[in-house]
């Protein structure tokens, strides 16, 4: 480490700071937790830091900053897989929301409704089809902005990205409260 | 170019993508023009794709720029990187990562009184993590950790019992305990948290064998 100087902070947070939002909103879609999302930036920061004369050098940051905050996942992801034991009571994450849980039908709009289904499917995908999902149809990542994160062949993003709808399409099928509640709402035309 | 039915419905999410070719989006228009079920599969790829977009993403308070880079100051200028784990070495030792959670200081929680028994080799550093939900942000919170015989936390060799405040930010706080088994034998890791008048007190059964490989099972503790 060299010797830090109140101007490489200056520097460092100067250039960040525009990406901090942006690379929180990938965190979460990522981690699906707020904390979790939270965490995962501060680790990037912290690792990124040391390298703030490459990162000065670098053109465009975006893309390069989410390739990393990506590998810091997947890296953090495969140490928690490592754990004997499994993470008890991640109760804030969004995507663990059971449908018809929460709310009474009455109480919900048919939006809400399909969030709710839709935040359950995802919670029932592989790790892989999730991320993919979530970078894609979430948050609008091109295929080849994905193929610069992942390192993975176009071709196969696609085919993956392909099975990942059709199973959330199955998934969402399967998802029978809802389902129940929305031939009812039909049928008396609320 | 002409398409059946199914041969539009595999394309469709490419075409609402705009990712065929000019041949394809052009047949798949011509069919969706005279194909009312088609048009239906393709608006419910449309009310899919913006559920998906309209999916919401919690919201970082106004101070959380201010708090990445105060961590980042704070870690590269000699002081601690986690004010939860003041005094402590984070640095991530190979092997096990033992994860305790628990809800504190919510009356109407039930306490998971499942304790871990973790068996590690000898020599081997790992890393026990105790993980805090706290309901909200809670300063002056003691915590104390006591560690069997057997067991060194790694930089405080000649320390068995370590008691120190700190303060919980609201949900998530992850205490992470490197340690290294230094002789064979058996005991309990026990961490506790005071806040006020509360308490609570995790407990990890720790067996060190000689350099078997690592096996660990669940087995219920009594809490305090």
């Amino acid at each position: 480490m060299w010797p830090i100087r109140r101007s490489d902070h200056q520097l460092f947070e100067q250039l960040m700071r525009p990406h901090l939002k942006y690379l929180y909103r990938l965190a979460y879609r990522l981690t699906g937790q707020q904390h979790a999302a939270e965490d995962l930036v501060q680790e990037v920061m912290l690792k990124l830091f040391p390298r703030l004369e490459e990162i000065e050098k670098i053109e465009k940051l975006s893309p390069w900053l989410s390739k990393v905050l990506y590998r810091v996942f997947i890296d953090q992801l495969r140490k928690d897989k490592r754990s004997p034991v499994d993470l008890i009571g991640d109760d804030e994450s969004i995507y663990e929301t059971q449908p018809g849980k929460e709310q009474q039908p009455a109480e919900v709009t048919e939006s809400e409704i399909l969030q709710k289904k839709i935040q359950y499917a995802v919670t029932h995908l592989n790790e892989d089809q999730r991320i993919l999902i979530m970078l894609h149809d979430v948050e609008g990542y091109s295929l080849l902005e994905i193929q610069q994160i992942q390192d993975v062949p176009l071709g196969t993003l696609k085919s993956r990205l392909n099975r990942a709808r059709a199973k959330l399409r199955e998934i969402l099928k399967e998802v029978e409260p809802y389902a129940t509640y929305e031939r009812v709402k039909g049928v008396r035309g609320i | 170019m002409k398409m059946n039915c199914s041969e539009t419905r595999v394309r469709l999410d490419d075409y609402y993508d705009d990712e065929l070719s000019v041949l394809e989006f052009r047949a798949v228009n011509e069919h969706l023009a005279s194909c009312d079920e088609c048009k239906h599969e393709l608006q419910a790829v449309d009310a899919l794709r913006q559920a998906l977009r309209d999916m919401p993403v919690a919201e970082v308070d106004d101070e959380f720029e201010n708090r990445i880079f105060g961590e980042v100051r704070k870690h590269y200028s000699g002081a601690s990187s986690s004010r939860f784990a003041a005094g402590f070495m984070t640095a991530m030792a190979a092997g096990l990562a033992l994860w305790f959670a628990t809800s504190i200081f919510i009356p109407q929680l039930p306490v998971d009184d499942a304790s871990q028994v973790v068996m590690v080799a000898l020599n081997d550093a790992y890393e026990v993590r105790l993980k805090f939900d706290a309901p909200v942000d809670l300063e002056q919170v003691t915590l104390s950790i006591d560690l069997p015989d057997n067991i060194e936390l790694e930089g405080y060799a000649d320390r068995k019992e370590l008691t120190w405040q700190t303060q919980l930010k609201q949900g998530q706080n992850i205490l992470a305990l490197p340690l290294k088994a230094v002789a064979i034998g058996e005991g309990e890791l026990v961490a506790q948290l005071f806040y006020g008048d509360k308490s609570r007190s995790f407990r990890v059964i720790l067996k060190t064998t000689g350099n078997d490989a690592l096996i660990y099972q669940v087995r219920k503790f009594n809490s305090v």
